[in-house]
């Protein structure tokens, strides 16, 4: 807890007395159900799934934003961000996996719940997943992406649609082979697919049980092994018009936007964890048979860089944050402004957050190695988590159109 | 994929190397790769790895290559060509899984110390070489060298002089007595059949010739193996716990004796820096994973192939291995010609081959993020085998002293460092 708090340096003054009760009880649930359970429980779905109703539930983490109407505690979004990104940042701490598995749902119920075009019936909907009784109901993401050169579909910066719409006077129908989606294909209640149309793009929700859905066999990934992903087929598979909304550039950059928020605070936790880990490691180790580890200069340099990146990264996890709620004041005009800005911070705060913890393994050798100690499933995890994102190209591509007006990329 | 792969091509003329090369391919194709995935499952126990050890190692007989012919072995520690082959042999299985690759290697590496030339001891090459020629399973070794406190300090070698090393062998009579505990040794965990054990005769000390090396079965009464620990990646090679209590072996166990055992064991350190082969085959592999990848998955509707962006990280991926591989067989061409280059035990051979492992293993790690994030999604899926070489090769940066020791000794050598 006093590692988050006092280390490592961010705008506490962007956060109110009640955003700092709610991270202070994101960490104790930290503490509590995950770190100190972790030469047992680490990577124990059944655990893990526990640990996210803890959070999402009981805690309320997800019933933050929604509205109260619908259950919620009717937070604007936009003006939690800064109170999300500290309690992201105490469960990434914790397992990044589970953070994920959260923040995917965030950052579709926000979506949801802001957009005009969205019934109320998915908005109840989407909120008796996420605040409802019992375990968590997970919404898969199935975002647009790579496309396959055998079978094209509807383009959108550059991303491809997975899967295609067809309109009918009542209902849509839904087409797709082996669509991958972001997080959770094989458990998810719902899936919310980025489909391309006749007329456009949209996202359909569709519940996981509904006819000619088929999910394939478990993926075996390389971390987030909590998200149990699989391909899924959508074979005319028919929504009804309450249950699909339109999304364009700005839509999708919208739920972009979340996803690299949260992740990015996520990623920012994760290497405060491995910080600690090191440095425990790190505190009485002696060599050369005579000093302290900690004392060389060469591994306290390498040490240093560890905390440093970590001390870059944070403040402008919290800057985008607030540049979130205040777009205004950071000279942002529109949504894709405000992307650009999440998308390099996503990408900086990735990469950062894998060197810091790169070095933290390479200081502490095979101990960083074995899962004993924990910093390899970090390493796994976030690893999984930026790739999770579409890869740098494609965001790389993003900045190009913005910066230089680029259109053929 | 309708070209041919570039990485195919010899990297020497010699016929020999097409001939281990193709062996070593069909066994990785047949036996390794349509199981591998499951690899990551199998660490605790090899019930599939195992199987494949055995044919690579006892099948096909490769447990028997160092050792001298005059046993029944293949007699590469008297070739020329000995680091040359060692690395087309560990590239090829490093390509198909770095995990067996390693602990293939590790096999040789005592070895090293008994079996090559110009200092081959031959009554205890007779002693253990029938463990390996005389029997239908696979036979593993190991060097004990890591202790719990101090990590790479024993490897350190040319500052503290095995000053570090807690493990103790004391004379009694005509017998080493050795007491320790070492950490991580390749093939252990209960795999092991024989270890070389780096050990003190004079705890503290600093002059080599109280520094040795000492040869015991694993079923020397005294010897306990752990449970192999839990990892990241590497599941096919095993590593554990080991003790040593009141471990007694024959005096003539002893690999050369006062001063030569350090010495000789600073060859030992310079040849396992051909562990730079264990990224290179499986960046070989990754790249033939994204010949086929990018050809079939598109991004804005073009081939990830043809889109130049991407096509651009393709290239410093290929780029990488070329150059990372020419520093290998480089390396390796220098370490065979002991005539020109002098031997392998100096400070100048130990950092040039420092210097190339550190170089390789961190380039090959770089370009392999480069594949996952090509990948996007799938990057991190099992199914492409790419994030398996992830996990793997990034133990090539850690082990052997990781990067931190590479550095000191590159710079102890050419900076004349003197505290470092």
């Amino acid at each position: 807890m006093a590692i988050t708090d006092n280390n490592f340096f961010y705008p506490v003054e962007w956060l109110g007395q009640e955003s700092i009760e709610i991270a202070r009880s994101a960490a104790r649930w930290a503490d509590s159900e995950l770190i100190e359970k972790r030469l047992t429980l680490s990577e124990n779905f059944d655990h893990q799934m526990h640990c996210l109703k803890i959070l999402a539930k009981d805690i309320g983490l997800h019933g933050l934003i929604l509205p109260e109407e619908i259950g919620g505690s009717g937070l604007e979004p936009s003006q939690a961000a800064s109170t999300l990104v500290r309690v992201y940042e105490e469960v990434g701490r914790a397992d990044p996996c589970i953070g994920f598995l959260s923040a995917i749902n965030m950052a579709l119920a926000v979506f949801v719940m802001e957009n005009k075009d969205a019934t109320e019936e998915l908005k109840k909907e989407m909120a008796s997943y996420l605040v409802g009784p019992g375990a968590v109901d997970l919404v898969s993401y199935v975002p647009p992406g790579l496309g396959d050169n055998e079978k094209r579909r509807g383009i959108l910066m550059g991303r491809e649609a997975q899967a295609e719409l067809v309109k009918h006077d009542q209902s849509w129908s839904l087409e797709g082979e082996k669509a991958r989606p972001m997080n959770s294909g094989y458990d998810a209640r719902m899936y919310a697919v980025f489909s391309s149309a006749s007329d456009g793009f949209f996202l359909a929700f569709v519940p996981s049980t509904t006819q000619g859905i088929t999910r394939g066999d478990i993926i075996k990934t390389t971390g987030l092994l909590a998200s149990r992903n699989t391909d899924i087929d959508f074979a005319h598979v028919t929504i009804p018009q309450t249950h699909v909304v339109p999304i364009d550039e700005v839509g999708y950059m919208e739920v972009s936007i979340w996803m690299d928020l949260l992740l990015a605070a996520i990623a920012i936790g994760s290497a405060i964890d491995v910080f600690r880990l090191v440095r425990d490691w790190a505190d009485n180790r002696i060599i050369k048979g005579k000093g302290l580890l900690k004392e060389n200069p060469m591994d306290a340099a390498v040490l240093a860089q560890v905390a440093m990146d970590i001390v870059n990264s944070r403040p402008k996890v919290h800057n985008l944050a607030r540049a979130v709620t205040r777009p205004e004041s950071f000279g942002i005009q529109d949504t894709r402004g405000l992307f650009i800005l999440a998308e390099s911070i996503f990408l900086d705060t990735m990469d950062r957050c894998l060197h810091s913890i790169n070095r933290a393994m390479e200081m502490m050798g095979s101990a960083g190695y074995s899962k004993e100690w924990n910093v390899e499933k970090h390493w796994r995890d976030l690893k999984t988590m930026q790739v999770y994102m579409g890869g740098r190209t494609p965001m790389e591509m993003d900045a190009a159109r913005y910066f230089y007006g680029s259109i053929e990329v | 994929m309708d070209i041919q792969n570039p990485f195919d091509m010899n990297v020497t003329s010699s016929p020999a190397e097409t001939y281990i090369r193709r062996i070593i391919r069909n066994w990785a194709d047949n036996v390794v790769i349509p199981q591998r995935r499951q690899y990551d499952e199998d660490w605790e126990e090899h019930r599939l790895i195992g199987p494949a050890f055995k044919v690579l190692l006892a099948d096909l007989g490769f447990q028997k290559a160092l050792v001298p012919a005059k046993y029944g072995g293949w007699n590469m520690g008297e070739s020329d060509y000995l680091v040359t082959a060692s690395a087309w042999m560990f590239e090829e299985i490093a390509r198909a899984d770095a995990g067996m690759a390693v602990a293939f290697g590790v096999c040789y590496w005592p070895f090293v110390m008994i079996a090559v030339k110009p200092h081959i001891n031959h009554r205890l090459c007779a002693e253990f070489a029938p463990m390996y020629m005389n029997t239908d399973r696979p036979v593993f070794s190991a060097v004990a060298m890591t202790e719990p406190q101090g990590g790479s300090d024993i490897e350190n070698i040319d500052l503290l002089h095995g000053k570090t090393i807690k493990t103790t062998a004391f004379l009694d009579k005509d017998e080493w007595v050795i007491n320790g505990h070492k950490l991580w040794p390749s093939n252990t965990g209960g795999e092991a059949d024989l270890f070389g054990v780096v050990c003190t005769t004079n705890p503290g000390s600093t002059r080599d010739e109280d520094m040795a090396f000492i040869f015991v079965p694993a079923n020397t009464p005294g010897v306990t193996q752990g449970k192999p620990y839990e990892k990241a990646g590497m599941a096919g090679d095993m590593n554990g716990d080991v003790w040593f209590e009141d471990v007694r072996v024959p005096s003539w166990y002893r690999a050369h004796g006062p001063g030569l055992d350090a010495l000789y064991f600073r060859e030992v350190l310079t040849l396992g820096m051909m562990s730079a082969a264990f990224s290179i085959g499986p960046m070989i592999n990754v790249y033939e994973i994204l010949c086929d990848f990018c050809s079939r998955k598109t991004l804005n509707g073009r081939p990830l192939k043809e889109h130049d962006a991407i096509a651009a990280e393709l290239a410093e991926i290929v780029t990488g291995i070329e150059v990372s591989r020419s520093a290998l067989y480089r390396l390796a061409y220098m370490l065979d010609r002991t005539d020109i280059y002098g031997p392998r035990w100096s400070p100048a051979m130990l950092a040039k081959a420092r210097l190339t492992k550190m170089f390789v293993a961190d380039r090959c790690l770089e370009d392999c993020n480069r594949a996952m994030e090509i990948m996007g999604t799938y990057g991190a899926d099992r199914t492409w085998d790419v994030e398996k070489h992830w996990r793997d090769i990034k133990m090539g940066q850690l082990y052997e002293g990781g990067k931190q020791l590479a550095q000191m000794d590159t710079a102890r050598y050419y900076f004349g460092c003197k505290t470092l």
